[in-house]
């Protein structure tokens, strides 16, 4: 096949759209062209990039009350017929039956009832966009506000309460509550404890330095801290470079740990949690490890008895050469069944046509799919499959 | 794909006349139908009305929605049939000239915030249309086909032609 043929099907063949014999020719001319290789790698450079771009975008106003009133003046192909066929039927039974002219009348009372109904519904509707009732609406939506602010900002949040430990003993002295925007700071001999009402206890480790932001928010600068929610009611948020980390179900026990270079590392030992970066959601269970780069990006969560082999392909992959397939087919094949959750949070991270690849390794290793997952539903990411799907793998792990 | 049982539900109400079902649908797929409007029309005010004028004749044809296709992917093929409807009456151009300055602000924000909407943005509008049914929304040459009227040997070139045109920005 010359190259100008090839050149006009490379878009077919990256779509794979092509039939097997020339699939295999353009392969073999691509492996021998440059100049084919570099546009099929920037074709797939583009693609990526057209992945990462949002799918939904919420409007700024409530476009609903428009389509509604136009909707009640249109009829739906549906009622169109409906009513034709109870014409059709009404006229039919009254040369059968006059007896059946009280049905009949019942049948145009409902409809007219239904209608009025109707109307009264466009009314109140019409009525609320008129300046009196409007701004009786827009009072009493600006107390609810005031009423907000008020128990936000005046209304103080519960308190958190500090001990300072020596590291070498075990008694402690009691600092006091920490305030908002408060911050710890622990030197090379001392440690905290914070023992929060509803998001459990914290343990500041030596040299680290940390700050309340809210009831339930804190900021990780540097050191490491300890989560342990065994009697918490409420979620706790752990802010640390470039990412948020919360539970994902109110309890268990993790601990985070910013080193020098900003380099954050979670381990969990009991429990779900769920790590943001980048509006990406990354589920870490217990027994597993998650790196976070603030430069070169979010690691993927690994067992911690993972083989060595496996963590360097998952780190070569997340960090030195993110989104190259050679590096993604080392992490693939490198999996045992106890890494399925590595590659589950793989799969929101690959392209639409890599996650195929990603789908026939997690079930090669877990064999078939639970009931109600499909390969389909996994491909789209599916979020009722995909929670389905991870329920389904921590009691494998 | 198989569609959610909730959807299922809500669609066949809707298909009897309930409007509570298909308020439901739509609060529950907006958002993706809106960034749709906004991405083929260019324009947040056009992509407002474009929007509205989407769920009027989704409601006037939902009895012809059968199973074979989702819900989500009814109504895109609708938002686009209604945009390449609204572009041959030319009441589109009328419409962007109403934009009021906030509408603007936000429309400046979203197309200049990533390079690449800029310049898909920048496309002509069928090369535009093209791509963004095909790579952005998934939908297959069949069914682009039965929207534009365009034969598939058409809308591959066009395609190609939009990918190498964004290809040469991204590698700028």
């Amino acid at each position: 096949m010359t190259h100008d043929k090839v050149k006009n099907i490379l878009n077919d063949y990256f779509d794979e759209n092509l039939d097997i014999e020339v699939d295999i020719e353009t392969q073999n001319h691509i492996s021998e062209c440059a100049d084919c290789s570099q546009y099929l790698y920037s074709l797939q450079d583009l693609m990526n990039k057209v992945e990462k771009l949002p799918r939904s975008l919420k409007p700024h106003v409530d476009y609903w009350q428009d389509i509604f009133h136009e909707m009640s003046s249109i009829k739906t192909d549906a009622l169109k017929q409906q009513e034709e066929i109870q014409l059709k039927e009404a006229g039919q039974q009254i040369k059968q039956d006059d007896t059946d002219d009280f049905v009949i009348e019942q049948k145009k009372i409902e409809a007219e009832d239904l209608l009025n109904w109707e109307k009264k519904k466009v009314e109140y509707l019409t009525k609320l966009k008129t300046p009196q009732v409007r701004n009786t609406l827009i009072g009493v939506l600006s107390a609810c506000l005031i009423f907000f602010l008020y128990i936000t900002f005046f209304l103080k949040g519960p308190s958190w309460e500090v001990k300072k430990f020596q590291v070498s003993g075990s008694t402690h002295e009691i600092l006091g509550e920490l305030p908002d925007d408060g911050i710890i700071k622990s030197d090379a001999i001392t440690r905290f404890e914070i023992h929060t009402p509803s998001t459990g206890v914290l343990t500041i480790a030596p040299n680290s330095r940390i700050q309340k932001l809210q009831t339930d928010k804190v900021q990780l600068y540097a050191g490491a801290l300890t989560a342990n929610k065994e009697n918490a009611t409420k979620p706790l948020t752990i802010v640390v470079p470039s990412a948020e980390i919360k539970d994902f179900f109110v309890g268990g026990h993790y601990r985070a740990v910013v080193d020098d270079n900003n380099i954050t590392s979670i381990n969990v030992s009991d429990g779900w949690v769920s790590i943001i970066f980048n509006d990406i959601e990354t589920i870490v269970l217990s027994n597993h490890t998650c790196k976070i780069h603030p430069d070169s990006g979010m690691g993927l969560p690994y067992l911690n008895t993972s083989s060595t082999v496996f963590i360097d392909a998952v780190n070569n992959y997340c960090f030195q050469n993110p989104n190259n397939e050679e590096a993604l087919i080392a992490v693939l094949t490198k999996a045992e069944k106890s890494n399925v959750l590595t590659l589950w949070n793989l799969l929101k991270r690959v392209s639409r046509k890599q996650r195929d690849m990603v789908i026939y390794t997690m079930f090669g290793l877990l064999g078939d799919p639970p009931i109600g997952v499909t390969d389909e539903g996994l491909r789209s990411l599916n979020p009722e499959m995909m929670q389905k799907l991870i329920e389904e793998i921590e009691p494998e792990i | 794909m198989q569609e959610n049982k909730l959807i299922k539900a809500l669609v066949l109400n809707a298909q009897l006349g309930n409007n509570s079902a298909f308020e439901q649908l739509y609060q529950m797929t907006v958002p993706q139908i809106y960034i749709l409007t906004v991405r083929l029309s260019g324009g947040l005010t056009l992509a407002g009305t474009l929007t509205k004028k989407t769920y009027v004749n989704a409601w006037q044809k939902i009895s012809q929605k059968d199973e074979k296709t989702t819900f989500l992917n009814w109504l895109k093929i609708i938002a686009a049939s209604t945009v390449l409807e609204e572009m041959g009456r030319n009441t589109l151009e009328k419409i962007s000239s109403e934009n009021d300055p906030q509408t603007k602000e936000n429309e400046e924000v979203f197309f200049n915030q990533q390079p690449l909407e800029k310049a898909i943005r920048a496309l002509e509008f069928v090369d535009r249309f093209v791509l963004i049914l095909h790579d952005l929304e998934n939908l297959s040459f069949e069914i682009i086909n039965k929207i534009t009227s365009l034969s598939i040997n058409d809308l591959r070139s066009k395609l190609m032609r939009s990918r190498e045109n964004l290809m040469i920005i991204v590698e700028e």
